[in-house]
């Protein structure tokens, strides 16, 4: 069996089944990491506890009986280097916190473990989230495992790879403004960010707090539903995570779309889009048709100010959240015998602790925050975000689920990506305005384009509807079944 | 149709202080320049009504939750320190900064009384 290409849950079923054990699960995963990170750069750090722990997941599966409240006993994932993870380096890819060994772990992860999954390692980012490339981080760059001279996307670069290169099944990230749903497109994996507020933020070290959210890959969208199901759900140590209650979404994927009203916003299909995206896009919208669903023409008038509404608010946000890092406590303290006050000293240890981007997007949201600037600047982005909002609701009343691109291009090479332009901040367009919205959406892999690059559909859901978009994914994935593999798996 | 793109100047020193972040010259240069293409870009946003229209500030609205004060385990003192820069007993150590003095200086404070146990 190559278990490489299994999908999360065909791995669980093989191990319920007593087919294989965690132990060569885990060692198959940690043997394609020694072959092929050099290269990829996906994981920064890995669980040197990880084989122990496979070890004792055997024992308990070989016992029988576990598996109720273990219902991921034995199964290996990874987890973006945001997520706090006890005793084992959090480093946000950031200098800044390029020792910190967090005392505890993100719900998130304790969630997950507590239910028998193995922590693999933790994997490469840009730093603090702030980048669509990964081609910010203190570790070195990210690189696309169908094409090493092309970038993996960001911010959740090294989680996308991880998967889409066999190093791991599942793996976690954080969305921001599509640091999963776009790197999940660049490398041909599912990606899904729930609602805002289904998964706790405790432990996920924030950059920008009304946007940030977990969010998962995996190959297949069963899988995505099911790991879903565990970690969603109320958590008293996030007061903006949600009491609702998580629905079973595996339990209803509905194969037939007969009857959902599929929107087709106008303003992301008069955009320039790669012509190979623009054909791949009208074959699922015909293919969704094809299995019951009706496409209506939608609008949503405000999309083109979301860029400068989301990097007015983020950057705003993210100089506040950020703002902790001093080097008093934890962090990075800069080795300076002169000091002039003790203004010099946090200046010293945060000017040489964070990245230029970092420092950008800082600088950029004290502006914005500032005297004089404040109404002009944040509140102005904060009443936008409400006319966005309004928006979508009112285009959700004439439609069930959204269907848009998820980039305006594949995966471009890294010698012509500019991680720290303009230019770069304005192919968020299709996913920043979800963030701002607070809505569920994910991205499906579709087909590879003629450079053997994966292309994407970016599926949005209402509030808290991720059955619908669930639903979506999988007609279009039962249809398409993007089966493709990159050479790192041969 | 040609834009009309509002010139921005923006004194990045001053940001660089009030962010407590120390930036290079080169750095400075760099960061000024894309700083103010931002602000020239995010102009178009002056342009839209928004009279009257109540700001988002978090897509989820809730009220501020309340929980009761209950004692709960935490960490210890100690693993509390692990990831500090610098430790002393069961303090996070800096520099003893006195404007115009150099850090060198050997003046001690006055210890606190020990108000925490290490639990470990």
């Amino acid at each position: 069996m190559n278990l490489k290409t299994k999908s999360f849950l065909e791995l669980k079923e093989a191990l319920d089944q007593g087919e294989i054990s965690s132990e060569s699960l885990t060692l198959n995963f940690l043997d394609q990491i020694r072959k092929w990170n050099p290269k990829l750069n996906a994981f920064i750090h890995l669980n040197e506890k990880a084989l122990e722990e496979a070890q004792e997941a055997d024992r308990l599966l070989k016992e029988k009986g576990h598996q109720d409240q273990k219902p991921l006993l034995g199964l290996p994932l990874a987890f973006k280097d945001m997520f706090c993870t006890k005793n084992l380096k959090t480093t946000a890819a950031s200098k800044m916190l390029k020792e910190f060994v967090p005392p505890y772990s993100a719900t998130l992860v304790e969630r997950l473990l507590k239910r028998g999954a193995i922590n693999i390692g933790k994997t490469n980012q840009d730093e603090f989230a702030m980048g669509s490339g990964n081609q910010n981080s203190y570790w070195g760059e990210c690189r696309n495992p169908w094409n090493l001279d092309c970038i993996s996307g960001g911010s959740s670069g090294g989680s996308a790879v991880a998967v889409a290169a066999g190093m791991v099944p599942l793996s976690f990230g954080t969305d921001t403004g599509g640091s999963v749903r776009l790197p999940a497109s660049f490398c041909g994996v599912v990606g899904v960010k729930p609602t805002y507020g289904r998964i706790s933020r405790y432990g996920m070290i924030a950059y920008a707090s009304s946007l940030d959210q977990a969010g998962v890959f995996t190959r297949r969208v069963k899988d995505a539903a099911f790991v879903l199901e565990f970690v969603c759900g109320e958590d008293g140590k996030d007061s903006t995570c949600s009491p609702k209650k998580v629905p079973k979404w595996t339990e209803c994927l509905d194969r037939s779309l007969q009857g959902l009203r599929l929107g087709k916003p106008k303003e992301c299909f008069e955009k320039e889009l790669d012509v190979e995206i623009r054909e791949a896009l009208e074959e699922s919208f015909q293919m969704a048709k094809e299995a019951g669903a009706e496409v209506i023409d939608v609008s949503l008038p405000y999309l083109d100010l979301a860029i400068a509404t989301y990097y007015l608010i983020a950057t705003s946000e993210a100089s506040s959240n950020l703002a902790r890092y001093d080097g008093v406590r934890y962090g990075y303290r800069a080795p300076v015998n002169e000091l002039e006050d003790l203004m010099d000293f946090f200046s010293c240890n945060r000017g040489e602790g964070f990245g230029l981007e970092v420092k950008q997007r800082i600088l950029i949201g004290t502006y914005v925050l500032s005297t004089g600037y404040y109404d002009q600047y944040y509140k102005k982005a904060c009443q936008i975000r409400r006319l966005l909002y309004e928006g979508y609701l009112e285009v959700f009343k004439k439609c069930d689920v959204l269907l848009t691109p998820v980039t305006s291009q594949a995966a471009p090479s890294i010698h012509i990506s500019k991680p720290h332009s303009l230019s770069t901040y304005l192919k968020d367009y299709f996913t920043l305005p979800i963030n701002l919205v607070g809505l569920p959406a994910m991205s499906l892999p579709l087909k590879l384009n003629s450079k053997t690059l994966p292309l994407g559909v970016q599926i949005i859901a209402p509030h808290f509807e991720e059955q619908k978009m669930f639903n979506v994914a999988q007609a279009l994935e039962d249809r398409l079944l993007f089966k493709e593999f990159p050479h790192v798996f041969h | 149709m040609k834009e009309r793109v509002k010139q921005i100047e923006i004194d990045v020193k001053k940001i660089t202080s009030l962010a407590r972040i120390k930036i290079t010259e080169e750095e400075e240069k760099t960061l000024k320049k894309r700083i103010e293409k931002f602000f020239e870009y995010v102009e178009k946003i002056s342009e839209i009504e928004t009279k009257n229209i109540e700001p988002l500030f978090n897509p989820l609205s809730r009220e501020t939750l309340f929980h009761s004060d209950d004692v709960e385990d935490s960490f210890s003192a100690s693993s509390a320190l692990k990831n500090a820069p610098d430790v002393l007993d069961h303090f996070f150590k800096t520099p003893s900064i006195i404007k115009g003095a150099s850090s060198g200086s050997k003046k001690e404070s006055k210890p606190l009384k020990k108000s925490m146990e290490d639990e470990e």
